[in-house]
C-alpha cells in the first residue's frame, strides 16, 4: 500500500518531466529545418542557440501536425498557396518602390508570393485600367495595387480541415 | 581663465556641432551593395528613431535588413545565415524597439523559389542591438504582415491565417517577450473583407501598426479606419477617416485617394501622405494632409504636386515630419532637422 502511494507522485513527476521534454522537443522540431535528424533537434533542444517558442501550438497540436500533415483546400478553386507581397522594383532608389519611374505617384508592385496554406493569389492583367489611365504601362510586369484579386475565393470547403 | 574657456567653447562648437548636425542626417548609401537585384523597402521607426531597410533574399551573404540610427550606429542583419538549409527568406515586416532590438516577421522557404509546394516556416525573429539572433518564434498558422514592439519587449503583430479555420479569428496578437500569447483582438468579424484587410493590395493603401505615447495604433487602409488600443490590448477608439479622405478627393478635384503613409502625433492629430488620382488626362498628385483627432480634414501641410516629391515616412518622437530624400540613384537620406 505504502509502495503504491510512493509510486503515484513518482509517476506524476516522471510524467511532468516527459511532458517538459516532449514540449521542448516539439518546439525545437518546429524551429529546425524540415527533415532535420532527431539527433540534431535534440542537440538544439539541449543547448538552444536562441530562445524558441511556438505560441500558437500546444504539445498535442504539434504531435498531430507531425503525424498528420495539414492539407489545403479552397472549395471549388485550387489553392495557389500565395499571397500578395510588395517588393521593390530593380533599379529604384532604396525605399522608392513604385512604378513607373520609381515615383511615388506610381503604383506599388505586388507579387504573388508562396507562403503555403489555404491562400489564393493571381496576377492581374498587365493592361489594367489604372495603368492605361496613368501612362507608361511597361513597368507593370507585376501585379499592382488596383483591384487586386489576391483575396478570393474563400473559405475552405465544408468539412475539410485546413491549416 | 575665462578667455581660455571661451576658446575651448569655440573649439568644441566648431568640432562637435558638425558631427551633431551630421548625426541628424541618416544616410543609406547602397552603391557598394553587390547583391542589389531587389531594392530595399524603407520605413521609419518612430519609437527607436531609426531608419529600417529590408528586402527578400536567396543569398545568405546578402543582407536582408539594415538599420540606421540617428546616433550613427548601424546594424546589418543576415537572417538567412542563421537558418542553414533554408533556400530563401521573405521579409514581411520589421520593427525596432526602444531597447534596441529588431523584430522581423519572415517566411523561410525550404526549396527552390519557383517550386511548390515546399515547406515554409512563418517566424518572428528578434535580434539584439548588436545583430545577434536572440529569439525565434514559429507563429504558424499566422503570417504576420505588420509588427510593432513596446518598451517592455512585448510584440504586437497583425496577421492572417489564410482562411484557416473558416470562422472569425483575431488579426492582432500580443506576444510576451518570451513568445507567449498575451492577448488576441481585432476579429475578422469586424470587417466585411475579413482577413483580406491586412493583406497587401487594397486600392486604399496598406495597413500599418505602430506605437505612439503608450498607445498601439492600427491603421486599416481597406476600411479607412484608425483603431487605438492601450498596450494591454484594450480597444480605446475606432475612428473612421473616410469622410476626411473624401474631403481630400473633393478639394483636389480628384477621383479617389490612396493613403501612402500615415503618422499620428502626440495630440492624436493624423498626418497622411496621399496619392490623389485625377481625372484624365491629368497625372496623379501627391500631397501631405493633416486630419484632426475627431476625423475631420484640417489642412494641406504640403500642397499637391504631380512632380517627383519626397516620401513621407512618419513622425519623430517629438512630432517632426520625416521624409526620405533621394540623394542619388543609390543613396537616400533622412534629414531629421527638416520641418
Amino acid at each position: 500500500m505504502s509502495l503504491k502511494l510512493l509510486l503515484i507522485p513518482v509517476a506524476l513527476l516522471l510524467l511532468l518531466v516527459a511532458y517538459h521534454i516532449a514540449s521542448g522537443f516539439m518546439i525545437a522540431k518546429a524551429i529546425a529545418a524540415p527533415n532535420s535528424s532527431v539527433k540534431s533537434i535534440a542537440a538544439v533542444m539541449v543547448r538552444p542557440p536562441f530562445q524558441m517558442a511556438t505560441p500558437h501550438r500546444t504539445l498535442l497540436t504539434g504531435i498531430r501536425f507531425a503525424i498528420i500533415p495539414s492539407v489545403s483546400a479552397c472549395g471549388t478553386v485550387t489553392c495557389t498557396g500565395e499571397t500578395a507581397k510588395p517588393r521593390c522594383p530593380e533599379g529604384c532608389p532604396q525605399g522608392y518602390c513604385y512604378c513607373p519611374g520609381c515615383q511615388i505617384s506610381g503604383c506599388t508592385p505586388n507579387y504573388c508570393t508562396y507562403v503555403g496554406g489555404n491562400r489564393y493569389c493571381v496576377y492581374r492583367n498587365v493592361s489594367s485600367i489604372d495603368c492605361q489611365q496613368h501612362g507608361d504601362c511597361n513597368c507593370i510586369s507585376c501585379e499592382e495595387d488596383y483591384n487586386n484579386s489576391c483575396t478570393a475565393p474563400r473559405p475552405c470547403a465544408p468539412g475539410v480541415y485546413c491549416e | 581663465m575665462n578667455q581660455r574657456l571661451r576658446v575651448l567653447a569655440a573649439f568644441l562648437s566648431l568640432t562637435v556641432s558638425p558631427a551633431t548636425i551630421f548625426a541628424q542626417r541618416i544616410v543609406f548609401d547602397s552603391s557598394r551593395d553587390i547583391c542589389s537585384k531587389l531594392g530595399f523597402q524603407v520605413q521609419w521607426d518612430s519609437e527607436s528613431q531609426r531608419m529600417i531597410a529590408y528586402r527578400d533574399t536567396s543569398e545568405p551573404a546578402c543582407p536582408s535588413v539594415r538599420v540606421f540610427s540617428s546616433s550613427g550606429s548601424n546594424v546589418t542583419l543576415y537572417p538567412l545565415k542563421d537558418f542553414p538549409g533554408a533556400n530563401y527568406i521573405d521579409i514581411w515586416a520589421v520593427t525596432g524597439s526602444v531597447r534596441g532590438e529588431i523584430v522581423i516577421s519572415a517566411t523561410l522557404g525550404y526549396g527552390p523559389r519557383n517550386t511548390r509546394p515546399i515547406p515554409i516556416k512563418s517566424l518572428l525573429l528578434t535580434y539584439d542591438a548588436t545583430g545577434i539572433l536572440r529569439a525565434v518564434w514559429d507563429v504558424d498558422p499566422y503570417l504576420h504582415h505588420h509588427v510593432a514592439a513596446d518598451s517592455a519587449g512585448n510584440v504586437f503583430a497583425l496577421g492572417e491565417k489564410g482562411a484557416a479555420s473558416g470562422g472569425d479569428y483575431p488579426l492582432l496578437i500580443k506576444y510576451s517577450p518570451t513568445g507567449e500569447v498575451l492577448g488576441e483582438t481585432l476579429s475578422t468579424g469586424l470587417f466585411s473583407a475579413k482577413d483580406a484587410v491586412v493583406v497587401s493590395g487594397s486600392p486604399n493603401g496598406e495597413a500599418k501598426i505602430f506605437i505612439k505615447k503608450d498607445h498601439l495604433l492600427v491603421w486599416i487602409a481597406a476600411t479607412q479606419e484608425l483603431f487605438t488600443f492601450s498596450l494591454d490590448g484594450v480597444l480605446l477608439s475606432r475612428s473612421s477617416l473616410s469622410s476626411a479622405i473624401q474631403q481630400m478627393v473633393d478639394l483636389s478635384g480628384g477621383t479617389r485617394v490612396r493613403v501612402l503613409e500615415v503618422g499620428v502625433d502626440s495630440n492624436q492629430g493624423i498626418v497622411f501622405q496621399v496619392l490623389l488620382r485625377q481625372k484624365l488626362p491629368a497625372k496623379a498628385k501627391v500631397a501631405l494632409a493633416r486630419v484632426t483627432p475627431d476625423g475631420s480634414f484640417e489642412n494641406w501641410i504640403e500642397p499637391s504636386s504631380d512632380g517627383d516629391v519626397h516620401r513621407f515616412l512618419g513622425l519623430t518622437a517629438d512630432d517632426k515630419n520625416v521624409f526620405l530624400e533621394k540623394v542619388s540613384q543609390k543613396t537616400v537620406a533622412i534629414d531629421l532637422n527638416r520641418q
